[in-house]
């Protein structure tokens, strides 16, 4: 079995861990735990003819930047999902300022920019126009909530597969 | 001879001192009883050689000699025999006490046993006052470890690469443990800036510690119940070293393949070691055993009843959140909950539903009843369904009303679109709601035949390889029929006073919308409509491409038989 690490980034609150547990146990809270430190999680996929692959999720706590400490949990990861709150505008920025620090020291690491919170698709401050940089940039993009459900296996899959394609 | 006339001359040159010698030898070899010690100094070695490999005669006789020189050398310089030997005399010393301590250990434990039994009734009883398990407070009492799992970690990415446990024991999630333990020991070094070589080597929790071996790829970690001696260290060395050696290129090359792995095996398992004398089983703890279960059983009861429910609680949840779905009541009912629900013909089946939820049907009683739910994506579903429009005519309802643009037989405008009103939720039917800006006249009518043939068309589609506009091989006749039937279509359409638009719409497989499958989706778009206009001048005024990436897929992917399905281009018709 192929097993592949896989962070994901992005700023405090923007639903990292929620994307997490409604793709790793289908849960989703209100609730607002600020995660400390990292958690790892797994889940084991079966991606048709590019066969199966283990994924070691590691959900990081919400940064702004990733430049001391943190560094040393992006190690040996194989891909990353970049997740913003389309509700923050201020949020996709710090997302964008990430992939310009990570893109030179893992330029062969796949990502996808990960856009959550669709299920608030009225209150959203970004539109497409704001995020069509990282699509020049070959980021692949996807809308998420992870209240709903909207995008987050095909994140994840779409990841999966860029790691093992890469 | 010329040679002895050589020699004759070479005497002649000899000095007094030549002659001289050379007498010497002559005597010398005449005489051969008597030898020289110089002579037998340099035979000797040779000769002991030669003696011990046929007989141990000279062993033997060696023996006195030996023993002799051994006590005149410690009587007359007893430090400088000491210092020659300390090197091996201290292994060996170790070794042997090692050997007595740890028998004497275990001859200690199998007496306290067999015999100290009032010694094992007071670990029960402390067991059980303060809810330890027995055989923790039996290694703690007795100062036993074992090492109970041990894991080899890619260092760099902390994936777990293989483990192994003691029979019987299995840790729940050991990808996570690996994946913490690294990032723990990363965030310790990182915080307290340590030097390069002064990693974290042990973490303890209570009775546990996990104990880390570093190599240069792989770092080993043995998580050990109880004090471990330090003899552990250098079988983890030991391995790690060995595993370095061994799997050299697979560790520094890892890219996520583990099975490679298993072949560890054998490095590993020495790793599993432990003082510990005796196993559980032979321990006579049935009372014990017995009042365990009696409580496991309970518990399971009682925890299993809370897991049930909560797991019902959020089946029923989400059938409440499915569109198309109303849950009327619930209620317990002789360990099975009764649901009556009402459900939408196009809603999503029940147990579709449950296949998410750890949850059995067989635990719930349904009462299902059919209802109509006025959720506007249902009615829109009914309206397709009742009404059947040509792939010429498109739907929209909002507010109540339905929208219908597009081109449809005069049949079918008569026959179909007033079952509209059939549809709870319709108030009101908008003819031409103008989808496409041009058109400007109401649902106009176009000759059956040539809707037949514009939805004949839209069932045609191209394949195409994968990442790749290159068509599939084996298609070139299927474009001959394409352009046969587009070009009928072309021509029936002006000839009923018509001008059709011939839309080439690329698709790219996969899920993740990005450039690169819009640009592939519009290449293949691009290419189909370049192959059906060439030299056809009058088809290519009416053909269009474009590309849809991966937004509109024509199946759900869930097999590789699907991601080829959706590598593909189809058509759609509209008139003018
Ligand atoms: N409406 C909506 N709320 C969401 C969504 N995802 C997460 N939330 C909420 O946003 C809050 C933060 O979610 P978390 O998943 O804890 O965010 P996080 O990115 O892990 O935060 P940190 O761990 O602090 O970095 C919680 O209250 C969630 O319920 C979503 O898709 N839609
Ligand atoms: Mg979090």
């Amino acid at each position: 079995m192929m097993k592949k690490k896989v962070c994901l980034l992005g700023p405090f609150g923007v639903g990292k861990t929620s994307l997490i547990s409604r793709f790793v146990q289908n849960i989703y809270s209100e609730k607002y735990l600020s995660t400390v430190g990292v958690k790892v999680d797994k889940k084991e996929l079966s991606l048709g003819a590019d066969g199966e692959v283990s994924l070691i999720i590691w959900d990081l706590e919400g940064r702004d930047s990733f430049l001391s400490v943190t560094d040393s949990y992006l190690r040996g990861m194989s891909g990353y999902l970049l997740v913003a709150d389309g509700t923050r505008e201020e949020s996709l920025e710090r997302v964008r300022e990430t992939h310009n620090l990570l893109k030179g020291l893992f330029s062969e690491v796949p990502s996808i920019l990960v856009v959550n919170k669709s299920d608030l698709f009225s209150d959203w401050k970004v539109s497409p126009e704001d995020y069509e940089d990282f699509l020049k940039a070959g980021i692949g993009i996807i809308k998420t909530s992870a209240k709903d459900g909207t995008g987050v296996e095909e994140s994840f899959t779409g990841i999966a597969r860029r790691m093992l394609n890469a | 001879m010329p040679g002895d006339r050589d020699t004759a001359e070479h005497i002649d040159e000899l000095d007094d001192q030549e002659r001289y010698n050379l007498r010497q030898l002559e005597k010398r070899v005449r005489s051969s009883s008597s030898v020289t010690p110089e002579a037998v100094s340099e035979v000797l070695p040779k000769a002991v050689l030669l003696s011990n490999g046929k007989h141990k005669l000279l062993t033997q006789a060696m023996v006195e000699t030996t023993e002799g020189s051994i006590e005149l050398s410690i009587t007359t310089d007893p430090e400088r025999l000491s210092t020659v030997l300390f090197p091996i005399i201290g292994a060996v010393i170790r070794k042997a006490l090692n050997r007595l301590v740890s028998d004497t250990l275990m001859r200690m434990n199998a007496g306290l046993e067999n015999t100290l039994s009032f010694r094992r009734i007071a670990w029960h009883f402390e067991s059980l006052r303060t809810g330890v398990p027995y055989i923790n407070i039996v290694m703690r009492d007795t100062l036993l470890y074992r090492v109970e799992h041990v894991f080899l970690i890619h260092k760099k990415s902390g994936i777990l690469l293989r483990s192994l446990s003691q029979p019987g024991l299995k840790v729940a999630d050991e990808d996570m443990v690996a994946s913490m333990l690294t990032a723990i020991r990363d965030y310790i070094k990182d915080s307290l800036a340590l030097e390069k070589g002064e990693a974290v080597t042990s973490l303890s929790a209570g009775e546990f510690s996990i104990i880390v071996e570093e190599g240069p790829y792989a770092v080993i970690a043995v998580i050990v119940r109880g004090a471990a001696d330090p003899e552990l260290r250098d079988i983890l060395q030991n391995a790690i070293e060995s595993l370095h050696l061994r799997f050299s290129q697979e560790l520094s090359g890892y890219s996520g393949d583990t099975d490679i792995f298993e072949a560890t095996d054998p490095y590993l398992r020495p790793c599993l070691v432990g003082r510990e004398k005796g196993d559980r089983k032979k321990i006579p703890v049935y009372a014990l055993a017995f009042l365990l279960s009696v409580f496991a059983v309970l518990a399971f009861f009682v925890v299993r009843g809370g897991i049930d429910s909560a797991r019902r609680g959020a089946f029923i949840s989400a059938l409440k959140r499915e569109p198309g779905i109303v849950v009327v009541e619930s209620r317990p009912a002789a360990g099975k909950t009764e649901l009556h629900l009402l459900r939408d013909p196009y809603a999503k089946e029940i147990a579709d539903v449950a296949k998410d939820y750890p949850v059995r049907l067989s635990d719930f009683v349904l009462d299902v009843e059919a209802y109509a739910s006025l959720d506007p994506s249902f009615i829109e579903k009914r309206l397709n369904r009742l009404l059947a429009p040509p792939p010429t005519v498109s739907l929209a309802y909002r507010d109540r009303t339905l929208y219908v643009g597009g081109w449809a037989s005069d049949d079918w405008r008569t026959t179909k679109l007033p079952l509209a009103y059939a549809v709870e939720g319709v108030d009101k039917v908008v003819l031409d709601a103008a989808p496409s800006p041009r058109s400007s006249s109401t649902v106009r009518a176009v000759p059956e035949n040539l809707l037949s043939l514009a939805k004949e068309l839209s069932t045609r589609s191209v394949n195409f390889e994968q990442d790749s506009s290159r068509l599939f091989s084996g298609q070139s006749r299927s474009i001959a029929d394409l352009k046969t039937l587009i070009s009928t279509i072309v021509t029936k359409s002006r000839a009923a006073g018509v001008e059709p638009v011939i839309e080439v719409v690329g698709h790219a497989a996969g899920t993740v919308q990005d450039t690169v499958s819009e640009q592939l989706s519009r290449d293949r778009a691009e290419r189909i409509r370049d192959l059906l206009a060439s030299g056809s001048p009058d088809l290519a005024a009416s053909l269009t491409a474009r590309g849809v990436g991966s937004s509109q897929p024509i199946v759900g992917e869930v097999t590789p038989d699907d991601k080829r399905k959706n590598r593909t281009v189809t058509f759609r018709v509209t008139f003018r």
